[in-house]
């Protein structure tokens, strides 16, 4: 019985243990104007971002089309396996649950399974590493699918911006308003939700300040099973706050990745996020 | 099936290269009205390229039917065009499309030329699939423009019609669903404008009809879909008053200021200012010298960047139209008890640009007061009374008046818990680290913790002869107390802001509020900024109008 694993480009876990673990990524479009890229194939993460400070109007991105996932799910069975699970970005999010969803229609609906993260991407990312060690236990698709029903409601996401202008930019703005009534200069805390919202976490006027509430957020969410820092251009930043992050949870594997631009975009250049799943119970 | 042999007669058929035309003609269609079906974007989320994603998708689907033969079955090129699409599809009204095409392409398979009965069915086909593809099918979306274009031909096609009359009687039938949208979704309905996606395809599908020889009356260029005037064009109002407007959803930003400048033309500081008010309107009225600007904008930091190199922005106001909205709907809709906070901060704090920030962060109230001027007991109460919130965390800022704060927190008949905060630099840290949803347990330790990472300098002048570690200070001289400890004195103020801010160079500082006093001048309080920014280049400074007496400069490190 194989049973593979399929994602898209919004799960950011490094490509190396993508690739190690044969997970296959289906890769989200950018638009720029009229322009089209493959994220993550036509453009870099930090082409991107570059990109997004520049832009005039704030470049928009979109699922895969349907024929994207029609040639994978079609090859993965041509290489012989039995079942797929294929796990993405939250459908409130992206319409790239909808575009796997009709390819599987159209390819094998029996024996492909499309799954709805429920949240975007360490947090698809965490779903795609418990499917793919699942699948290596030998654990059956259907059981597969029901495991990972369990977590979205573990899993959240906590950012530092350094502006609330992209936010607002991508009209995600939501409880996060009151923050605007001031003349201050104010760096904004939020949690991010499965369905897009916003939520107020705090604010801060150093980024600092900020790094520190981030760790004082995250531990208020022990214990935790898995945790990961995302970063939005500013690299050293989000390796920095990996290495401390390690100090503190000796135990736990810290994934570092450069955040998508699905997340960029909403979020703004030099974000840091924790993105981190609750132990159960 | 078809009447090829009369030639003087429509064909009742639509032939392969028929319908590659028409989708040709759909093309240029989409194309024209792009920019307008992008506007019309506000479901399911306001991001404006419904248009593009429609346009590129029908291209990719046009793409794969140039490919073929120009002599060729309407069932061959359907199928090019579905699998086109299906493979170019983009965004979510895309890959609707695409489905579209996939369903049309599956009723017409195998067939030579489509008929009027093959026509209804591929239509029908076309809207079944693109239902299936959609996990919650919203009513007043491209789905019930493509169902009811449909129903129409499959009525038309029972009639025993012409091609050209079912055609026309389905793009009549998507245009009627494509007006009642606006009625269908209440973003719609509250944005006056129709959806985006179905009048993309009811434009793609009157493109067919036009290309087919039946298109007379088909166009719709008596489809109001949206209200006043046409985008951007400019019309005046009285004298000297120039006003922008422009039709468009949703709320954006009330952004008004004050621009002061020299030799400034309403005309051209609206022009240059309306550009960011597209979506919306622009006011500038005043003279030359002085400029009123109230704008509603999508992007008030683009509006005062701009404004910023036309002149000095003063008088600042910017709210959240749709918060206000909002706000306003809950208030009616649920009535004033639930205006009621269940905590709220009040804060003790002297003048005029202190309590528009302090309420701008969220204080419920502001007493009046500062060093020499302590707010009494009573005047504490009636703060905390205004507040309206049934739990109460006072920030008294002041260390003269904590024992006061806490006196008025015994007395009081509500629950008042005081932060001790020593200067406003505390209080304005520790009212950027409340949290409304949180415990008054919870908040007091936060803030707490949160007042004690800021460093105050506060400036005021001396008021007699003293001395202190530095040297002699005489009556009238300018001195520094950082965290409350004198640390500089002297004849020159500036110097005096430095010297205490040396002190700070190895505490990790990042930004640097200046808060002027009511007697210092603007151009002073600039010039100090200017020094501040040249003696420590790495630290962020920022300048606003704290209004205080006594105290020339408030001054926060953190």
């Amino acid at each position: 019985m194989t049973v593979r694993v399929v994602t898209d480009s919004t799960c950011d876990l490094p490509a190396e243990l993508r690739e190690s673990a044969g997970i296959v990524t289906v890769p989200l479009r950018l638009h720029f104007q009229d322009v089209v890229f493959r994220d993550r194939v036509d453009m870099t993460d930090e082409q991107f971002v570059s990109r997004l400070v520049d832009a005039k109007a704030p470049p928009s991105t979109s699922q895969p089309p349907p024929g994207d996932f029609e040639t994978v799910y079609r090859q993965l069975f041509d290489e012989g396996a039995d079942e797929i699970i294929s796990v993405h970005i939250a459908a409130a999010l992206s319409g790239t649950v909808s575009s796997a969803t009709i390819a599987a229609q159209a390819v094998d609906p029996q024996r492909i399974h499309v799954v709805d993260s429920r949240t975007v991407s360490l947090g698809t990312g965490f779903l795609v590493l418990e499917a793919v060690a699942r699948a290596a236990a030998g654990d059956a698709a259907p059981a597969i699918v029901d495991r990972l029903a369990t977590m979205p409601d573990r899993v959240g996401i906590i950012c530092l911006l350094d502006t609330l202008r992209y936010l607002l930019l991508g009209g995600r703005i939501g409880k996060v308003r009151a923050m605007l009534g001031t003349a201050l200069a104010i760096k904004p805390l939020i949690g991010l939700g499965p369905d897009g919202s916003v939520v107020p976490l705090g604010r801060v006027r150093s980024r600092t300040g900020g790094i520190r509430r981030l760790a004082e957020l995250l531990a208020e969410h022990r214990p935790l099973e898995r945790c990961g820092v995302i970063y939005v251009g500013a690299a050293d930043d989000g390796l920095r706050l990996a290495e401390e992050t390690r100090r503190t949870y000796p135990q736990m594997e810290v994934i570092a990745h450069h955040a998508s631009p699905v997340l960029s975009t909403h979020t703004g250049p030099s974000t840091l996020a924790y993105c981190y799943l609750e132990g159960e119970g | 099936m078809a009447a090829s042999s009369a030639p003087a007669a429509l064909p009742n058929a639509v032939t392969g290269a028929g319908l590659r035309y028409g989708l040709e003609r759909a093309l240029g269609r989409l194309l024209e009205q792009r920019e307008r079906i992008n506007d019309l974007n506000v479901f399911p989320v306001p991001d404006g390229d419904t248009g593009t994603n429609m346009h590129l998708t029908l291209e990719a689907a046009l793409a794969a039917a140039a490919q073929l033969p120009a002599q060729t079955s309407v069932a061959a090129v359907a199928a090019a065009a579905a699998h086109g699409s299906l493979m170019g599809a983009r965004g979510n009204s895309g890959v609707i499309l695409s489905q579209v095409l996939r369903g049309v392409a599956a009723g017409c398979e195998q067939a030579d030329e489509m008929g009027p009965e093959m026509l209804a069915r591929a239509l029908s086909e076309g809207s079944k699939v693109a239902y299936a593809a959609v996990k919650r099918p919203v009513e007043g979306t491209i789905l019930t423009v493509v169902r009811e274009a449909a129903e129409a031909a499959t009525r038309s096609a029972a009639d025993h019609q012409p091609i050209a009359d079912v055609l026309q009687a389905a793009v009549a039938g998507a245009w009627d669903a494509v007006e009642r949208s606006r009625e269908q979704m209440e973003v719609l309905r509250d944005a006056g404008v129709v959806d985006a996606g179905g009048f993309g395809l009811a434009v793609i599908l009157s493109a067919l009809s036009e290309a087919l020889g039946s298109g007379d009356s088909a166009w719709p260029d008596a489809i109001q879909v949206e209200p006043g005037p046409p985008l951007g064009e400019p019309s005046h109002g009285p004298a000297g008053v120039t006003a922008f407007s422009a039709p468009h959803a949703g709320y954006g930003y009330c952004t008004e200021f004050s621009l002061v400048g020299a030799q400034m033309d309403p005309l051209e500081v609206r022009a240059r200012l309306g550009e960011e008010a597209e979506d919306d309107s622009a006011l500038v009225v005043g003279d030359p010298g002085l400029l009123h600007v109230h704008i509603h904008t999508h992007e008030p930091w683009e509006v005062l960047t701009r404004a910023a190199e036309l002149g000095r922005i003063e008088r600042l106001k910017v709210e959240d139209m749709t918060s206000q909205h909002d706000e306003a709907r809950r208030r009616h809709g649920r009535g004033a008890r639930e205006a009621r906070l269940a905590l709220g901060v009040v804060v003790v704090a002297p003048g005029f640009g202190f309590h528009q920030l302090l309420l701008g962060l969220g204080a419920a109230a502001v007493v009046e007061g500062g060093q020499s001027m302590n707010p009494t007991t009573a005047e504490l109460l009636r703060g905390i009374d205004e507040a309206q919130a049934d739990e109460i965390i006072l920030l008294p800022n002041n260390p003269n008046l904590v024992l006061g704060a806490e006196q008025a927190a015994r007395v009081s008949r509500r629950e008042v818990a005081v932060v001790p905060t020593r200067n406003l630099p505390q209080g304005v840290a520790a009212l950027l680290a409340f949290d409304p949803d949180a415990t008054l347990a919870v908040n007091r330790q936060r803030m707490q913790r949160e007042m004690a990472r800021v460093h105050a300098i506060e400036v005021t002048s001396a008021v007699k002869d003293s001395k202190f570690a530095g040297g002699p200070i005489a009556r009238g001289d300018a001195i520094a107390l950082l965290d409350g400890e004198l640390v500089a004195a002297g004849r020159d103020t500036p110097e005096v802001v430095l010297a205490a801010l040396d002190r700070l160079t190895d505490a990790g500082v990042e930004v640097i509020t200046l808060y002027r006093g009511a007697r210092v001048q603007v151009a002073e309080a600039e010039k100090l900024e200017q020094m501040i920014r040249d003696r420590f280049p790495d630290w962020e400074v920022e300048r606003h109008d704290g209004g205080q007496d006594l105290y020339p400069y408030i001054i926060s490190a953190e």
